[in-house]
C-alpha cells in the first residue's frame, strides 16, 4: 500500500500541560532512522532512539511530516512560517524552501515532494534538484495522496478530486467526492485484482467513507458509524499477529469506536465495532503494530483483537512515531526518542 | 451531522496608522462583565471575554487586556474538553476556534495555527469558523493566510441555500474580514478589490433585507462596536460601523476627501459620539474651530485613543484649540493637561494628569503624557523612561521622550548601558512619510519631528502611494535633515495606514 498523507496537522492540547505542538516525528524504514523535527532543529537517531546519527537546522514551528516511499528523504511542513524542508534523511542535509502560502499537506511521487498550498489553491512541486514549480487547484486543497501513476489533490471546499498528472502538473480528470473530507488514501492494485488504483475518503462530518475507483473515477458511497474520521490498512506482507494482511480500519470519535473490517475493497462493510476507552480519530499501521489516537485528549492507544492498551498521553497527533519493532515518543528532557512500553 | 452557527469575530483595525476604530467607555466595560457574570452559554461568555481584551487593548490597558485573553483561552479549553468527551464535533470544532482566537490575541501563533487546522478538519464547511481563523491571522499579521481562510469563509457563507437576513449579516462580517485581509496586504489591486467587497457590504446593509433590524437597532438604542457580537443588532451595527470607516480610511489615504467625509459622516449618523469617525471628520475639515468641536466631541467618547491625542497635541501647539475646563469630562481633563503641557504650567499639568491616573491606573496613554511632563520639566533629568524601564516593544513614544534621545545622541550623553537598551528596544509609531524616490522611501515624520531611515527602503507590499504608515523601528542616532534636528532609524516592519 502507498500511505497516502492526510492532514496531520499537529493538535494542540490545551489539556494537557505537558503536551507541545511543536514536535513532529517520522521513521525512514530503509535507512533505520527516527527523524524528530522540533523548534528551529531536526535530528536523526538510530532505530533504537539511542544514538543520534545527525542534527541540521531546522523550522521554527513544525507543523506535519512525511516520508517518501523509498525513505531517503523526508518533507517537513512549517504551516505558520510558510516554510518547507527536505531533509536527506542518510546524512541531515537540508535544503530550505519558503513557500508563498500555507502549506497544509505533502506526498512524494518518486522523488519528487508535492506539497498543496491553501491560501493560493496551488499545489508546489519540488524536484530533487531543487526546482520548485506551482500548479492551479481548486479551493481549499487539504489533502494529497499518490498512486502508481497520479498525483491526487483533493479540494475540501468543492469536495473534488483532482488526478495530476505528475509530469505536466495539468489536472487529467476529477471527481466531485463531496465536501468536509478528513483523510485520504489510496491503495494500488493487488495481485488478481482489476488494474487501476483504488481511493478512500474519510467525511466525518456526513458519516460517509468515498470509495473510488480511480480507473474509471467512478465512486461508491458507504455509511459508516457516526463520523469515520480516518483510515488505515493493514499492508501486505505486514507481520502483525491480531490483524490480517488487508484489514481496515476507520477511528470513529463520535462511536468512540474503531470499525474493523476484512475487506480490503469496501472498508467498513461487515466491519466489527470495537469499542475504545475514549473518543479516537486517528488509526496508524506499522509492523509494531496498531495504534489508535485521541486527538482531544492527546492519549495514544494500542489496539489488539480483544485488548485496548494505553501506551502514552499529553502526546500530539506527530509527536510519536510506530516503527517496525517499537512506538516512540519525543522525550524532551533527555532530548531523544523514548521507547514506550507497548504490551501489559 | 447538525449544524452549529458560530458567533463571528469581526477583525480589528486596530494596527493601523487612524485605527482606533473602535470606542471604549467605562459603561462598556461595565455592560460586558456584567454579561460574562450572567452568561450561562459558553459563546457569550467567551466572546465577552475576547471582547473585554479589546475594549483593554484599546484603553491602553495591556496587561487587563492580557488578563481577559487568558480568561477566554481557559474557557475555551474547558469547553473543548467538554464537547470532546460528549463526541460533539461541531461544539468541539466551535471551542477549538475561540482557543484560537485567544491564543492569537495573547501572540502564541504557531499554537494558534494548530489548533485552528483542528477546528477545521471537523468543521470544513463552517463560514464562522474560517471567518474567526481569518480574524486570527489578521491579528497575527499573517495576511496571505488571513486573505486565503477569508476566502474560505466567504465561500462557505455563498454556500447557503435560501439565506436569512442572519445568514447574510454573517456573510457580510466574512466579507469584511476578507477586505480588510486583502487592505493589510498593501497590494493596490487588492485594495481596489476590498474596496468593491466594503461597497457590496454597505449596500447589503442598507438593503430592504435589513429594514427590521435597523429598527431595533434604533429601538433598542444599541451602541456597542464589539469584536465578536453575538446578537444581530450588535452585528449589525459592529459590521456597518467598520465597514464605512474603512472606506471612509481608503478614501481619506487617497485624498478623496469628499467621498472620506460622507462615509465618516454614515458612521456618525448611526452614532454621535463615534469617536474615530469625529476624529476622520477633524483631520478633513479645513476650519480651525470646526475641527476643534469634532476632536473635543472624539475625546469626551475615548479620552484614551493615542492617535486621537496625537492629532489633538498638534492642534493645541497650532494654537487653535479651544481653552479647556477644569472638571467636566475625563476627555475635558485629558485636554487640559495636554494644554498645560503646551503652556509649560507643568506643575499643573501633573496634578491634572495624577488626578486621571488615580481614577483609571495602568493606562499607558496618561502614564505617557505623565512621562512627557517629567521629562520637559526637567524632573526626569532628561531621560526618556523607556531606557531605565525597558519591558518590551514601545508603543507610540512621545514627542518629548523622542526629542530627549535625540538630545542624549547630539550631547553624547548615553551610557553603554543605554545604547545597548537602544539597540535591543523595538519601536511603534504612526509615521507620515515623505515622498518616495521611485518606490523607495528616504524618512518622514513621526510626531512631528523628521526621521530619516539609514538606507532609502523599500517595503514589500507597500505602494509607493502610501503616506501614512505604523512604523516599526530601532533608534541608530540623531542626524539633521533640511537643517532640522532628526531621528535615525532603522525600520523593521511597516504597515498600510487603512
Amino acid at each position: 500500500m502507498i500511505r497516502a498523507v492526510a492532514l496531520s496537522v499537529l493538535a494542540l492540547l490545551l489539556s494537557v500541560g505537558a503536551a507541545r505542538a511543536d514536535v513532529a516525528m517520522a521513521w525512514s524504514q530503509s535507512a533505520g532512522t527516527i527523524v524528530v523535527a522540533h523548534p528551529k532543529i531536526i535530528e536523526g537517531f538510530d532505530r533504537s532512539g539511542e544514538k543520534k546519527l545527525w542534527s541540521a537546522e531546522g523550522l521554527v514551528s513544525p507543523s506535519s511530516i512525511v516520508t517518501s516511499q523509498d525513505g531517503k528523504v523526508v518533507a517537513i511542513l512549517d504551516g505558520f512560517e510558510d516554510q518547507i524542508a527536505l531533509v536527506t534523511v542518510a546524512n541531515g542535509a537540508v535544503a530550505l524552501y519558503e513557500a508563498p502560502g500555507t502549506p497544509v499537506a505533502a506526498a512524494f511521487f518518486g522523488r519528487d515532494a508535492w506539497v498543496t498550498l491553501r491560501d493560493l489553491s496551488r499545489v508546489l512541486r519540488i524536484t530533487p534538484d531543487g526546482v520548485v514549480t506551482e500548479f492551479e487547484v481548486a479551493m481549499d486543497p487539504a489533502l494529497i495522496a499518490v498512486s502508481d501513476l497520479f498525483v491526487f489533490v483533493y479540494s475540501r471546499a468543492e469536495g473534488l478530486l483532482q488526478e495530476i498528472d505528475p509530469k505536466s502538473g495539468q489536472v487529467t480528470r476529477n471527481v466531485v467526492l463531496g465536501a468536509g473530507g478528513s483523510d485520504l488514501e489510496i491503495r494500488p492494485p493487488r495481485p488478481f485484482d482489476p488494474p487501476g488504483a483504488m481511493a478512500y475518503l474519510c467525511r466525518p462530518t456526513a458519516g460517509r467513507i468515498v470509495v473510488v475507483d480511480l480507473n474509471r473515477m467512478e465512486i461508491q458511497e458507504r455509511g459508516i458509524g457516526a463520523a469515520p474520521a480516518d483510515l488505515t490498512f493493514v499492508e501486505f506482507g505486514a507481520q502483525l499477529l491480531s490483524f490480517d494482511p488487508g484489514t481496515s480500519v476507520i477511528a470513529d470519535p463520535v462511536r468512540e469506536s474503531l470499525h474493523i473490517a476484512h475487506n480490503p475493497n469496501v472498508p467498513g462493510q461487515n466491519s466489527q465495532e470495537s469499542s475504545q476507552p475514549t473518543p479516537v480519530d486517528r488509526v496508524v499501521v506499522t509492523g509494531a503494530g496498531l495504534f489508535a489516537f485521541d486527538s482531544g485528549n492527546g492519549i495514544l492507544y494500542r489496539i489488539e483483537k480483544r485488548a485496548t492498551t494505553k501506551v502514552a498521553s499529553g502526546l500530539t497527533a506527530t509527536s510519536f512515531v510506530p516503527t517496525n519493532e517499537a512506538l516512540f515518543t519525543w522525550d524532551a528532557k533527555a532530548g531523544k526518542p523514548r521507547r514506550e512500553k507497548t504490551t501489559e | 451531522m447538525r449544524r452549529v452557527v458560530v458567533a463571528f469575530a469581526v477583525v480589528l483595525a486596530a494596527s493601523a496608522a487612524h485605527g482606533q476604530t473602535r470606542i471604549t467607555s467605562d459603561v462598556e466595560i461595565r455592560n460586558m462583565e456584567d454579561r460574562v457574570r450572567k452568561a450561562t452559554d459558553f459563546e457569550t461568555r467567551v466572546s465577552a471575554r475576547i471582547n473585554l481584551g479589546d475594549l483593554r487593548n484599546d484603553r491602553n490597558e495591556s496587561a487587563a487586556a492580557q488578563h481577559e485573553f487568558e480568561m477566554a483561552l481557559q474557557l475555551a479549553r474547558d469547553a473543548r474538553e467538554q464537547s470532546w468527551r460528549k463526541h460533539d464535533l461541531p461544539r468541539y470544532a466551535v471551542a477549538c476556534s475561540w482557543a484560537g482566537l485567544a491564543l492569537a490575541a495573547l501572540g502564541r501563533g504557531a499554537d494558534a495555527f494548530a489548533i485552528f487546522e483542528e477546528a477545521v478538519r471537523y468543521a470544513p464547511d463552517s463560514a464562522g469558523i474560517w471567518n474567526n481563523y481569518s480574524v486570527a491571522m489578521s491579528r497575527l499579521d499573517r495576511r496571505g493566510k488571513s486573505t486565503g481562510t477569508g476566502r474560505l469563509s466567504v465561500a462557505a457563507g455563498e454556500r447557503t441555500i435560501n439565506p436569512t437576513p442572519g445568514d447574510l449579516l454573517r456573510l457580510n462580517v466574512s466579507r469584511f474580514t476578507l477586505a480588510q485581509g486583502l487592505l493589510n496586504s498593501g497590494d493596490d489591486l487588492e485594495k481596489d478589490e476590498a474596496e468593491r467587497i466594503l461597497r457590496t457590504i454597505t449596500a447589503s446593509l442598507d438593503s430592504d433585507t435589513f429594514r427590521s433590524t435597523r429598527q431595533a437597532v434604533v429601538k433598542r438604542e444599541e451602541f456597542q462596536i464589539l469584536t465578536a457580537p453575538t446578537t444581530e443588532t450588535g452585528r449589525y451595527l459592529s459590521i456597518f460601523n467598520r465597514a464605512h470607516m474603512q472606506l471612509a480610511l481608503i478614501y481619506e489615504n487617497d485624498d478623496r476627501i469628499d467621498e472620506a467625509r460622507r462615509e465618516y459622516q454614515a458612521v456618525v449618523g448611526r452614532r454621535s459620539d463615534e469617536p474615530t469617525a469625529l476624529a476622520g471628520l477633524a483631520r478633513l475639515s479645513r476650519d480651525p474651530k470646526e475641527r476643534d468641536q469634532y476632536l473635543i466631541q472624539s475625546l469626551d467618547a475615548n479620552p484614551f485613543a493615542a492617535d486621537v491625542v496625537d492629532e489633538y497635541q498638534r492642534h493645541v501647539n497650532a494654537n487653535v484649540a479651544s481653552p479647556a475646563a477644569a472638571g467636566g469630562s475625563v476627555g475635558s481633563q485629558v485636554r487640559l493637561a495636554i494644554q498645560q503641557i503646551h503652556n509649560r504650567d507643568f506643575r499643573r499639568g501633573r496634578e491634572t494628569l495624577q488626578t486621571l491616573i488615580a481614577a483609571h491606573p495602568n493606562n499607558d496613554v496618561l502614564q505617557q503624557l505623565l512621562a512627557s511632563v517629567e521629562l520637559l520639566s526637567g524632573a526626569s533629568s532628561g531621560r526618556p523612561r523607556f531606557l531605565d524601564q525597558l519591558t518590551g516593544p514601545v508603543a507610540n513614544p512621545s514627542e518629548p521622550e523622542l526629542r530627549a534621545v535625540m538630545s542624549l545622541f547630539s550631547t553624547n550623553k548615553l551610557s553603554p548601558t543605554d545604547r545597548a537598551t537602544l539597540d535591543r528596544s523595538e519601536f511603534a509609531s504612526n509615521a507620515t512619510l515623505d515622498k518616495p524616490d521611485g518606490d523607495a522611501f528616504a524618512g518622514g515624520t513621526i510626531n512631528g519631528i523628521p526621521f530619516r531611515f539609514q538606507n532609502p527602503t523599500r517595503f514589500r507590499g507597500i505602494p509607493s502611494a502610501a503616506k501614512t504608515l505604523r512604523v516599526a523601528y530601532r533608534i541608530l542616532g540623531a542626524t539633521t535633515v533640511d537643517g532640522r534636528d532628526a531621528l535615525l532609524v532603522e525600520p523593521l516592519r511597516v504597515e498600510v495606514s487603512q
